[in-house]
């Protein structure tokens, strides 16, 4: 999945990097007005007695909260690097691997599941020559907005619609789909680029389509093994409505 | 909490192994030679989980365990620089 430099044209390359560029710093503010506003949400639910004496500190659950999300970005952040580690060989230079954009926004929220696939790709481009730097834009833009952001977005309004039911079935699907709209708009982008085919399409296709069963099977596996409070982009779901 | 903690260590730990084994059929003999361990040559090293895989950004000398560490270690400083500036909060 990780485009290499030269697939693509460099203006289109260098274009959609500027443009991540500026979608990433959205994403952090728009990950840390969410927080400040869940923060808000405790800090009103404090007890506080007839004489006005607080008698539970927010404070602390604030802190409690903010050490396990930080905490939720290192160990998925971990995971989602040492999972991309496997990679399928497709041909001319690009693989198929394991995402996990869409398990990161599940577990950490839309925008700070994002910002954890930009920084797993820019560590993988910069350090380990995975993914060209040229096409790094390309890259977040397949796995981090279309695998993470859309899958994401995608869920929430079908959950929804299904009034918070068939919660595992609907991941394993949209985690299966999220590969292959992700590895859909790869093939796009090279075509748009005119580099790719037909060829190249069938090979990226029937690949990901199987790596989208695995990527589904991981997802369920891992979101099973957590606790339902500590999804955060999950219950996202249920307090906002995926809005 | 910890359990789970304690599971996905392992999970990540596991991973690295297997990436480590499946990259390279004698990096645990090179490990055995490193910490002075003796191995018998070959044996049950030449099954990968997946024998055509290929790292093509190894270009040097380092094996598949140390990339998968330093890729680790700069993931977890990664994940604790941005989850400290996004989820900070200065106290009034």
């Amino acid at each position: 999945m990780h485009l290499p430099d030269g697939f693509i044209q460099n203006e289109t390359a260098a274009g959609l990097s500027g443009a991540m560029a500026v979608f990433a710093v959205a994403a952090g503010l728009a990950a840390r007005r969410e927080f400040l506003k869940g923060w808000a949400r405790v800090r009103n639910s404090g007890m506080v007695t007839a004489e006005g004496i607080e008698i539970s500190s927010p404070r602390l659950k604030f802190n409690k909260l903010a050490r396990e999300r930080i905490w939720a970005v290192v160990w998925v952040s971990c995971f989602v690097f040492a999972a991309q580690m496997f990679n399928y060989p497709v041909g001319d230079g690009v693989s198929g691997h394991f995402i996990g954009a869409f398990l990161a926004a599940l577990v950490l929220g839309p925008w700070m599941g994002f910002l954890v696939m930009m920084g797993v790709l820019v560590v993988q481009s910069l350090v380990f020559a995975d993914g060209g730097v040229l096409a790094l834009g390309a890259n977040i833009l397949n796995m981090g907005i279309v695998g993470g952001i859309l899958a994401y977005y995608l869920f929430a309004w079908l959950w929804r619609w299904l009034k918070y039911r068939y919660k595992f079935a609907l991941i394993f699907a949209i985690a299966w789909l999220a590969v292959v709209m992700a590895a859909g708009v790869c093939v796009a982008e090279t075509i748009f680029s005119g580099k790719g085919g037909s060829e190249f399409f069938e090979k990226m296709m029937s690949v990901h389509v199987l790596i989208g069963l695995g990527e589904a099977t991981i997802t369920i596996g891992v979101l099973w093994l957590m606790r339902q409070e500590k999804m955060f982009g999950l219950e996202r779901i249920r307090r906002q409505g995926g809005a | 909490m910890r359990k789970f903690n304690l599971l996905l260590a392992i999970l990540i730990i596991g991973l690295a192994g297997a990436f480590f084994a499946s990259a390279f059929p004698d990096g645990l003999e090179w490990s055995a030679e490193i910490v002075g361990v003796e191995v018998e040559e070959g044996a049950g090293l030449e099954i990968g989980i997946i024998p055509d895989y290929e790292f093509t950004s190894l270009s040097s000398e380092l094996s598949g365990l140390m990339v998968v560490l330093i890729g680790l270690g700069m993931m977890v400083v990664f994940g604790l620089i941005m989850g400290l500036i996004v989820f900070r909060y200065k106290q009034n």
